[in-house]
């Protein structure tokens, strides 16, 4: 124990020492400065107005904005300075609005006496400039401002850049956006939801003495607002453009990457909508009318439809085929038209047969008896290994939209799920890229990209990036199967039999290969005459120049029917457009 | 720490003969009550106008129920004093050996915030334990016996104010307590709390060097502090509460601005213009704010100075105690209840950092009042300074009857 005397006198000396400086806190605070909080306490003639904060800028890999800030004005009313005397029709009239509506939104929110009541939102500039004249008739009304966006590009790219709008009523019960104030606008879809943090910005506040009547008198404080990130996306709005276009308003998906560290070109998902249908609030008939819309606007394509890839797999079973040593580039097949097993006939897609067929003219003519014959020399667990080291069968992880996850099937994986065992005629069907196997235009687009250059996965990345991006698998595949299979892909766009005729283009050698995914097992002359939704699917996943690829990507058309026919122009006309924005068109051009 | 502290060097002789006890301490007695008195006066001019609901309080019109925080009030301060009578009855002895069983019940009882059904949510925060017809807040009685059980443990021959050991082992208890308070979270309990087992630390005589370790390594979390910009912007906010208008600026401002337009003499008692909406918790931890508002300097200045003469005639009843127990506990309580009033006092003044603490005897809110009012009742008993009997535990006997050998044990031990 301390000397008791000691320890009662020291901490009776410092205990009352602490009572003085509060004490001449309080002379500070009640004395010295009373006049001042007298003063603001009078009718607590203090109010905090928020100063919205600009939104980070999203721009295009060449620095085109994709995006502009735009201000959103609301009139409100601050209720405890407009109790007495408010003019409710008169206000109504400026306001041009129903009295009952204009007094219900009042009456809701009486509670909160501090918070503005909001009567009006969305007003445009002519009906500022009427409110803000007859402010000085209505106490308490005031303009107030946030920050919304305008998209010039309106539904190009809407998938990809997304929109902004204010937080749902469900948002805001699951706490979501805490922190943010209330009433503003949060990104909802696209890269605006993914990077709403960054782009978002602090809003700033602004103190101002107002007097009984809400007229400012002065400006005490202002806290400016600090201003959201800019991005840069990785993404080419005018190779987005223009592969947007290339679909004619037809259905579909179409993922381009640059091949060396996954940066997304363009990123389309179609039907599409239009973002600035939400930025001012979306009417609740618009909003049905996109819900119910029979092309499911909404859907992100890319990233959430699944399909059987069709004759695109391909590419992946003759890598397996050449790295595991099964076939060389000299092992041909006899294909008739068909190949029996037991009492099924699994045919080719040419009836009449290819005859002699070797790796380059099976792909390049896509014949299927060919790639039967080399997946039952791998067997499907062979084939799978190599799918899912080329990106299929798992999620990409962009985290734009839900994603599926496509399916890569095993033996163990059938006899798990379906407690039988894996059949012969399955894997013919695999090795085709029918059957179970199932992918998304994502998956597709990795896989096509992994194969320009040599072998590496890269996660598809959003923002252009300055330094490496890390690989989220690597296969090393050997240069023999790269040129065999990457010459066999230029033999596809232009050999006179090749099917991705259509793709041929006069500026840049693209290397590329069809697929066709059926919806209906039917022949194909009854299927002409058929309605659209029976229609096959179309692929086509390409990459170019084929000599030095800067662009891959997978085009997926609904209902498009041929790979060749409808999906090869699109991506034609894709890399086209990315070889003259790059400057790489030009360049050419100047050396001739 | 030689064996001899727990004699009774120190502390008046007790002459044999003398009749058993003085009178309890009246002045004490007397200013708890005026504090009290106060309480009620302002809590009821901060809420007559406001409705009770279950997520605290709301501003309303409505007349018909401006007495309802009154009654209530009023009712605990009744419970309370009557809480106050059955502690003073209470012989010191006996507080000393139920301090740890009390201690362990309290510590059950923050545990029980956890429990769904039991503990109570108010704005994110389960602090509250459902007690019909009203709550209880865990943390307060934890204050309490936090005192009793170091008491105790300061007082028992066993303790050496030099050894680590001894002095890590309050310490553990303690973080252990803060731990489970934190989860709760309230920081201003568990700030208390520590400020209280330092003090009745430094009580005892622990060497200052043990202070200095536990502040150095204190330091990584202090950097780690330092490192968050975010963090320490929420914690400064205070120094600038304009900048920090929406969040807990806000209050303070408010809190400025009612003190600053009471002025010498204040607005006038029930005149307050802030309590209507522009105040937040005006009637519990910014109840300072609204004495300032409405009774002025003169107002605050006198609470200040009851809360000295609190302090004062506590640490006196402290002085004359007869045993080290209760010298302990006294001194603590003391402590406890001026400590958590500088606190308050601090924060609406915008001294220090914003914390949720009632003000002692004036706030409303039930839990703060009852144990304040329990502590009031022990330093009461113990101001009667009666000769005390020791029941002592066996091995304490032991200890005493033959000193020489306990002592040298100890020593080898600590070596």
């Amino acid at each position: 124990m301390r000397d008791k005397r000691k320890t009662i006198t020291v901490l009776t000396y410092i205990t009352i020492a602490v009572f003085v400086v509060f004490l001449l806190r309080l002379w500070q605070l009640q004395i010295l400065k009373g006049g001042y909080y007298r003063k603001l306490s009078e009718k607590n003639r203090v109010r905090v107005f928020k100063i919205p904060a600009p939104r980070g800028i999203i721009y295009d890999r060449n620095g085109i904005p994709l995006v502009k800030n735009a201000p959103y004005f609301i009139a409100s009313l601050i209720p405890d300075l407009s109790k007495e005397g408010l003019d409710l029709e008169g206000l109504a009239r400026l306001l041009d609005m129903p009295v009952d509506e204009l007094s219900k939104k009042i009456a809701k929110q009486k509670r909160h006496v501090l918070e503005p009541i909001r009567l009006k939102e969305g007003l445009d500039f002519a009906e500022v400039a009427r409110i803000e004249a007859r402010r000085s008739d209505f106490p308490g009304l005031v303009v107030e401002t946030e920050i919304t966006r305008a998209y010039p590009y309106g539904s190009t790219g809407a998938h990809l850049i997304g929109y902004l709008s204010l937080p749902t009523e469900a948002q805001l019960r699951k706490g979501l956006f805490a922190g943010v104030p209330k009433g503003t606008f949060v990104g909802q879809w696209g890269v605006e939801a993914l990077y709403d943090k960054r782009l978002r910005g602090v809003p700033g506040k602004r103190f101002i003495e107002v007097d009984a009547l809400g007229r400012q008198l002065r400006t005490l404080r202002v806290v400016p607002p600090r201003k959201g990130e800019d991005l840069t996306l990785s993404v080419d709005i005018r190779t987005q453009k223009a592969a947007e276009e290339a679909f004619r308003g037809k259905a579909g998906a179409l993922l381009a990457l640059d091949p060396d560290d996954g940066e997304v070109l363009a990123l389309v998902s179609l039907p599409s909508f239009d973002p600035n249908l939400f930025v001012r609030g979306i009417s609740p008939r618009q909003w049905r009318r996109l819900q119910r819309h029979p092309g499911h606007p909404f859907l992100n394509r890319v990233f959430q439809s699944q399909y059987p890839p069709g004759s695109i797999f391909k590419i992946v079973t003759a890598i397996a085929a050449l790295e595991e040593g099964v076939v060389d580039e000299n092992f041909s097949v006899e294909c008739t038209g068909a190949i029996n097993v037991g009492i099924w006939k699994f045919s080719c897609w040419k009836g009449q047969g290819h005859g002699t067929t070797a790796l380059r003219k099976a792909l390049v003519e896509s014949c299927d008896v060919y790639f039967y014959e080399v997946g039952r020399l791998l067997g499907m667990d062979r084939i799978a290994k190599y799918a899912n080291a080329l990106g299929l069968g798992t999620a990409p992880g962009v985290n734009l939209s839900a994603e599926k996850e496509g399916l890569i099937p095993t033996t163990s994986w059938k006899l798990r799920k379906k407690g039988i065992p894996w059949y012969l005629g399955e894997t013919f069907n695999a090795a085709i890229g029918q059957g179970y196997v199932s992918v998304t235009p994502a998956q597709a687009a990795l896989m096509i990209s992994a194969l320009a250059n040599g072998g590496t996965v890269y996660r598809p990345e959003l923002l252009k990036v300055s330094s490496g991006t890390e690989p989220m698998t690597k296969l090393s595949l050997s240069r023999r199967t790269l040129r065999l299979i990457r010459d066999s892909l230029v033999g596809v766009v232009d050999d006179p039999k090749g099917t991705g005729g259509d793709a041929k283009s006069e500026i840049v050698r693209i290397a590329g290969k069809t697929g066709t995914a059926q919806v209906v097992k039917i022949p194909e002359s009854v299927k002409r005459k058929l309605a659209r939704k029976y229609k096959d699917h179309a692929w086509f996943v390409a990459y170019a120049p084929a000599a030095n690829p800067m662009i891959a990507l997978s085009v997926f058309v609904e209902h498009g029917g041929h790979g060749g026919e409808t999906a090869g122009p699109i991506a034609k006309a894709t890399i086209e457009a990315y070889m003259r924005s790059s400057g790489y068109h030009a360049e050419r051009q100047a050396e001739n | 720490m030689r064996l001899d502290s727990v004699t009774m060097s120190g502390c008046k002789p007790v002459v044999q003969g003398e009749s058993a006890g003085g009178r309890a301490d009246r002045w004490l007695l007397f200013v708890v009550l005026l504090l009290s008195f106060a309480g009620v006066v302002m809590v009821y001019s901060s809420t007559a106008l406001m409705q009770i609901s279950k997520s605290g309080s709301v501003a309303a019109d409505d007349p018909g129920i401006q007495f309802a925080y009154l009654k209530r009030h009023v009712m605990t301060l009744v419970i309370a004093v009557l809480s106050m009578w059955g502690f003073y009855r209470i012989r010191p002895a006996t507080l000393r050996k139920y301090s740890y069983p009390l201690l362990a019940l309290s510590f059950l009882l923050l545990l029980c915030v956890f429990i769904p059904g039991l503990g109570v949510k108010i704005n994110g925060a389960r602090r509250w334990l459902r007690l019909w017809p009203s709550t209880f807040q865990p943390v307060e009685l934890a204050k309490f016996a936090m005192v009793v059980s170091l008491s105790a443990y300061l007082s028992s021959p066993r303790y050496r104010s030099d050894s680590v050991k001894a002095f890590m082992k309050p310490l553990l208890v303690m973080l252990a307590f803060q731990g489970v308070i934190l989860m709760q979270p309230d920081f201003g309990g568990a700030f208390t709390l520590g400020l209280i087992t330092f003090s009745m630390l430094f009580l005892a005589g622990t060497s200052m060097k043990f202070f200095l370790y536990t502040v150095v390594a204190m330091l990584p979390l202090l950097l780690k502090l330092l490192s968050e910009p975010y963090r320490m912007d929420r914690i400064f906010a205070f120094l600038d509460p304009w900048k920090y208008y929406h969040g807990s600026g806000f209050q303070l401002v408010q809190s400025f601005i009612a003190l600053g337009s009471g002025g010498v003499t204040g607005v006038g008692l029930g005149e307050s213009r802030q309590k209507l909406r522009f105040l937040p918790e005006v009637n519990t931890d910014f109840i300072f704010a609204l004495i300032g508002e409405e009774l002025g300097f003169i107002g605050v200045t006198a609470v200040l100075c009851l809360f000295i003469l609190f302090f004062v005639r506590g640490v006196r009843v402290a002085g004359r105690a007869r045993s080290p127990f209760s010298y302990y506990a006294a001194f603590g309580l003391t402590i406890m209840i001026t400590m958590q009033a500088l606190i308050n006092i601090a924060v609406v003044t915008g001294i220090v950092p914003t914390k949720g603490l009632p003000l002692p005897f004036i706030s409303y809110g039930g839990s703060s009042l009852l144990v304040n009012f329990m502590a009031v009742g022990t330093l009461l008993r113990i101001s009667k300074a009666e000769p005390e009997q020791y029941g002592l535990p066996v091995r304490e006997s032991i200890a005493r009857s033959r000193p020489g050998l306990k002592t040298r044990r100890l020593r080898r031990r600590s070596l």
